[in-house]
């Protein structure tokens, strides 16, 4: 802090700084996941979005799979057929690249909540990746009968702008998980449960994910042999491979502990849809591939089949790998391969994740006639379609707005059943004034959302007339109010519903 | 900015999409990282531009506009988070001076320029999500009144009245930091 008197910003100082806060970033490839979930919630355009989906995710240069990829979402993927010979030795059938598995998509935690909400008990077990921050809020712990789980005065949640959802942290889950507690927005991997608690929703939070090389979701089995850090014992990651069984075979004698891998069959997920069953009956590993406990296939494969005598069907899907240490059975080879176990799958979640639609469109005082129970009826973040006009004012500049806030009254913008024009001038004066029937909605919702927002020639915005999606939000009563000369502090006053337009049908 | 490409992006053309698409991608993210001044937040906001212009590409009739229909549909994005931000973040990040200084310092200025943009970016961080698009069009991307006008669907005089505005903010917001 100075004492000098204020110097105004030049060019120059704007410009570097925003270069600089600019340059802070580290470019990335487009976030494919991110880009889709919101894609996704406009469902009209959803088959223009499944078409877009595997271009954004391979670049340019591989735009020309897309017919392929269109194919592999309507198709279901390529098997052999139990009616099919075994080949006469391990066979690669197909690389796994060439026909992209449709993919599970990121959800946010508004996302989550509203596909569980409308799937009712449909998503329960299913694993999920999440997106947001972790983050604890210290609450006090009510008095618990015996027996119940203890309180450590710490709710955990995942939460992102959208909203939040209570986690349920198992320490042997997430043990080994880096990132647990991390402030910053990554990718968790939670268990949908039928958990409710009085805050609603509660998941089984399994840990964070370590995402692929090229910031996606999903590994490929060979990024994963190829890159130790990512193996580290524990880890948590999604691979997109091929999940392969070998006939059974006789077991030496071992100890149960030792059994897990390699007994009574090896399993294996690879990159390649790979048939180890050979003619002659015997079978032979994959040249490259993670090691899983021998029950994986029965256990994860979404449609166990049996192929020919003694095999199965190779599964693809994406599924969900915890990196064990490296430790084999006696007589079995697999030293060659990293260890791991299997945590689920992570199915497409898409005939669950768009968001259902809010309403019919309603007047504006059919809403303003619900809410007149209070401010908080409609402040549970539930989306409102309603159809009318939507207006603002020309800056205001005599009114000194209160910091920060978007409902200031140096601009006003309102959606209202009619046409509604809030300003009106003289050749001596201008003045403002608020509809009788309205909603006050966010200072440059009309520049953001109006259709063709354009001023008359007196400089007054022109109504227009749209379908409108809005929420409602508590802010204080004051922030409408001009503020006195100096006032940084957020006013205080009594709670006001405001509302929020999101986004213009 | 080929028209045609855009036309092909329109009747769906993913691989025309992509091309157009691409070269953008990076000063998107640039333009929306110096309105967020959150990394992830320009991400998100990059993702979401870049899947509503797929949606909404179709019904854009002015191909010639598409510069400044995108660059809309990017700042009315980072509207929404920074609005969401604000909302939902309810903690505040303080920036220790000397620590930041340092850390500028070390990679060029002097320790008065270093205090002078932080106090400056501070400031910024105080404006609403307007003044920050007005401001960064302008003087990170040098884009003149009539683009800035274009982009926000206003008439120019009326962007000039808002880009002083926004500068007015950002002075009266800078002498808070003094």
């Amino acid at each position: 802090m100075s004492d000098a008197p204020a110097r105004p910003p030049s060019d120059d100082a704007i410009r570097a700084m925003l270069t600089e806060r600019a340059g802070r970033l580290t470019p990335q490839p487009l976030d494919v996941t991110g880009a889709f979930a919101e894609a996704l919630r406009g469902s009209r355009q959803e088959r223009r979005v499944w078409r877009l989906w595997p271009a954004l995710t391979a670049g340019a240069s591989l735009a020309a799979l897309v017919a392929v990829a269109l194919v592999a979402v309507i198709l279901p993927s390529r098997v052999p057929t139990a009616s099919s010979p075994p080949s006469a030795g391990p066979s690669v059938v197909s690389p796994a690249s060439a026909a992209p598995l449709a993919t599970p998509v990121v959800l946010s935690p508004g996302q989550l909540l509203e596909a569980v909400s409308a799937s009712a008990d449909g998503l329960v077990g299913r694993l999920v990746p999440l997106r947001g921050a972790l983050a604890s809020v210290i609450h006090s712990c009510p008095p618990r009968p015996v027996g119940a789980s203890p309180c450590n005065g710490l709710t955990p949640y995942i939460s992102d702008v959208t909203g939040g959802i209570r986690v349920r942290v198992t320490d042997a889950v997430i043990h080994g998980s880096e990132s647990a507690g991390s402030p910053e927005s990554q990718i968790w991997i939670v268990r949908v449960t039928n958990g409710r608690e009085a805050d609603g929703l509660v998941v089984e939070l399994i840990g964070g994910l370590k995402q692929g090389p090229d910031g996606g979701l999903t590994f490929t089995v060979a990024q994963l042999l190829a890159n130790h850090d990512e193996s580290r014992v524990g880890s948590l990651v999604a691979v997109d491979g091929w999940l392969v069984r070998t006939p059974l075979h006789s077991c030496p004698s071992i100890s149960s502990s030792g059994a897990r891998y390699g007994c009574p069959s090896d399993v294996y997920l690879t990159d390649t849809e790979f048939q180890p069953l050979r003619a002659d009956g015997s079978s032979l590993g994959p040249t490259a591939g993670i090691y899983l406990p021998a029950d994986a296939y029965e256990q994860w494969a979404p449609e166990p089949a049996p192929f020919s005598t003694g095999g199965v069907v190779p599964q693809r899907a994406v599924y969900l790998l915890r990196a064990m240490p490296t430790t084999c059975s006696v007589g079995t080879a697999c030293q060659s391969f990293r260890q791991a176990e299997v945590l689920g799958r992570l199915d497409p979640l898409s005939d669950l994740v768009a968001s259902p639609e809010p309403s019919d469109a309603q007047t504006v005082a059919e809403i303003i006639a619900a809410s007149a129970n209070g401010p908080f009826a409609f402040a549970d973040g539930r989306q409102l379609i309603v159809h009318g006009w939507l207006v603002r004012t020309p800056q205001l500049p005599l009114c000194r707005p209160a910091p920060e806030s978007p409902y200031g009254c140096d601009q006003l913008d309102y959606v209202t059943d009619l046409p509604f024009q809030p300003w009106s001038s003289t050749a001596t004066s201008v003045s403002a004034r608020g509809p009788d029937v309205g909603l006050r909605v966010q200072n440059g919702a009309y520049d953001a959302f109006a259709p063709d927002p354009r001023q008359d020639s007196d400089g007054a915005y022109i109504p227009r007339e749209g379908t409108y999606v809005v929420r409602g939000v508590i802010r204080s009563g004051c922030e409408t109010l001009p503020q006195p000369e100096g006032s940084v502090a957020p006013c205080a006053g009594p709670a006001v519903l405001f509302w929020e337009i999101v986004e213009r049908r | 900015m080929d028209p045609a490409l855009i036309r092909r992006a329109q009747t769906g053309d993913v691989e025309a999409f992509t091309a157009l698409v691409a070269g953008r991608v990076e000063p998107m993210q640039r333009t929306a990282m110096a309105i967020l001044g959150h990394e992830a937040d320009a991400h998100d906001a990059v993702s979401q531009t870049l899947a509503t212009v797929w949606r909404e590409l179709p019904r854009l009739r002015d191909v010639a506009a598409f510069d400044a229909w995108s660059t809309r549909i990017l700042v009315h994005a980072c509207r929404r988070l920074l609005r969401g931000r604000g909302r939902a973040r309810v903690r505040e990040l303080t920036i220790d001076i000397a620590e930041a200084g340092q850390a500028v310092a070390s990679a060029g200025g002097s320790t008065d320029e270093v205090v002078e943009r932080l106090a400056l970016e501070r400031a910024f961080e105080r404006l609403d999500p307007d003044a920050r698009a007005i401001l960064v069009l302008h003087h990170l991307q040098g884009r003149g009144l009539t683009e800035i006008a274009a982009i926000f669907g206003i008439r120019v005089g009326t962007a000039k009245s808002r880009l002083y505005a926004a500068r007015r903010a950002l002075e009266r917001s800078l002498e808070r930091e003094q």
